[in-house]
């Protein structure tokens, strides 16, 4: 607003509407960008940048171009690929199952399928929706396989392995590490109650979108939806979770 | 400048200027860019949404292995069963082996069976041979001596076997 009104007094009003106009444009592009990205830190990789969290690459190698080569047979690529969204799809099919050895386990047959359908992937632009519908499909299939299994009594009625027992009550200890335990299973348990009270689509959509950090975009060409639909989902799935006080108390840090 | 009736967001409108700024109409996207009050309480939803990313994040394990390790790729991938998967294997198996077990354990009792029949078989053919000879000689011994005439029918003493002879067997029999 200032530059505009230095504007309009060196150059009269024209200036001054020019300069209004292009301001409230950089800030609207600014926020459409700001609304693109990931909503946390360490965010994930934008579309055609290499991530790297689990391994240092030497220079820059765009994703569409090692899904290029993993397509036509190069295997070093394939395993660069795996290298950018391995931890990623981990923790997105943890997020779901949480259960470590699960996740391990399910990661695994979700790279295998990629592996086996990539020479069907048509558009190399669209890599990451297409492996997060493969992770969503897989981890689909198992909760069905898991609750058939629990249903005929060949598995516990638990979600977690049993060697991942939650921690003993062991009184008040005020040391760094059980607080954070403490928070972290609060977390854990809280995200849980909301994910309850989300519908099946709009738990999956609410998660892609602030958890593993796809872009609206994204999320509708992994679910195979129109974006109109994803979004109808996430505000109804952002109304439950502005109502989850619990929850949000925890992520201010406030108590209870 | 006169004081206008301000008409902030809605929460409603608030969580669709989250989702997409294109879900608001022209007006409340530009009451949004310069409402520092509708900016504060977006930005406060922003906030709640980016710490459960990061809570998130944070908190779960980093894998421990990598899939499909380089050399496994060279090979033909195998199913990787899981736990769970082992107890229909486990009961197919025993299964099995309840049947083959049963199916064994059959044979076993039909032989001890046949054997027992054999030998009974053989105690009737006993039987029946000793009922035939006694029905062709219905006499005792004794008396089938004297008859031949090779025992004196006025000797008090008996042969030996006529003393220890047992009666027959045959009285059982009808």
């Amino acid at each position: 607003m200032e530059r505009a009104v230095e504007a309009w007094k060196a150059n009269g009003s024209f200036s001054f509407v020019w300069t209004i106009g292009w301001e409230r444009a950089s800030d609207s592009r600014e926020a459409t960008a700001a609304r693109e990205r990931p909503f946390h830190e360490g965010s994930m990789i934008q579309q055609d940048a290499p991530k790297q969290t689990s391994r240092t690459i030497e220079g820059p190698t765009p994703v569409t171009m090692l899904v290029e080569r993993a397509r036509s047979g190069d295997r070093a690529a394939f395993d660069e690929l795996i290298g950018i969204f391995h931890e990623d799809i981990f923790r997105m099919v943890y997020y779901r199952t949480r259960s470590e050895m699960d996740a391990e386990d399910l990661t695994q047959d979700i790279f295998l399928q990629v592996l086996r359908h990539l020479p069907k992937l048509k558009d190399v632009e669209r890599f990451r929706p297409w492996l997060f519908s493969i992770a969503v499909n897989r981890v689909r299939d198992y909760g069905r396989k898991k609750r058939l299994m629990t249903l005929f009594g060949l598995l516990g009625s638990g979600t977690r392995d049993e060697d991942e027992q939650e921690p003993e009550d062991m009184g008040v200890d005020e040391s760094p590490g059980a607080l954070d335990q403490l928070l972290e299973q609060e977390f854990w348990e809280r995200l849980q109650e909301l994910s309850k009270v989300f519908s099946q689509l709009e738990r999956e959509v609410f998660f892609l979108r602030f958890l593993d950090n796809l872009s609206i975009k994204e999320i509708a060409q992994a679910l195979s939806k129109s974006e109109s639909a994803i979004k109808t989902h996430l505000y109804r799935a952002l109304k439950k979770f502005k109502d989850n006080s619990d929850l949000i108390q925890l992520l201010r840090g406030e108590e209870t | 400048m006169t004081e206008q009736k301000i008409h902030h967001l809605s929460d409603d409108h608030l969580l669709r200027s989250v989702i997409a700024e294109t879900e608001l109409t022209v007006e409340m996207r530009t009451h949004l860019s310069s409402c520092p009050r509708c900016l504060q309480a977006r930005r406060r939803i922003e906030q709640d949404l980016g710490q459960i990313g990061k809570f998130a994040k944070r908190y779960a394990p980093k894998p421990r292995r990598r899939p499909l390790a380089q050399a496994a790729i060279n090979q033909q991938p195998r199913l990787f069963l899981r736990r769970w998967a082992f107890s229909p294997l486990i009961a197919a198996a025993a299964t099995v082996m309840i049947i083959t077990g049963s199916v064994v354990v059959d044979k076993v009792r039909d032989q001890r069976l046949q054997t027992t029949l054999y030998e009974e078989m053989l105690e009737d053919e006993a039987f029946m041979t000793e009922i035939s000879n006694l029905e062709e000689n219905a006499l005792p011994r004794f008396y089938v001596d004297i008859s031949n005439g090779s025992v004196d029918p006025d000797s008090e003493e008996g042969t030996e076997e006529d003393a220890g002879r047992k009666p027959p067997k045959g009285d059982a029999v009808s």
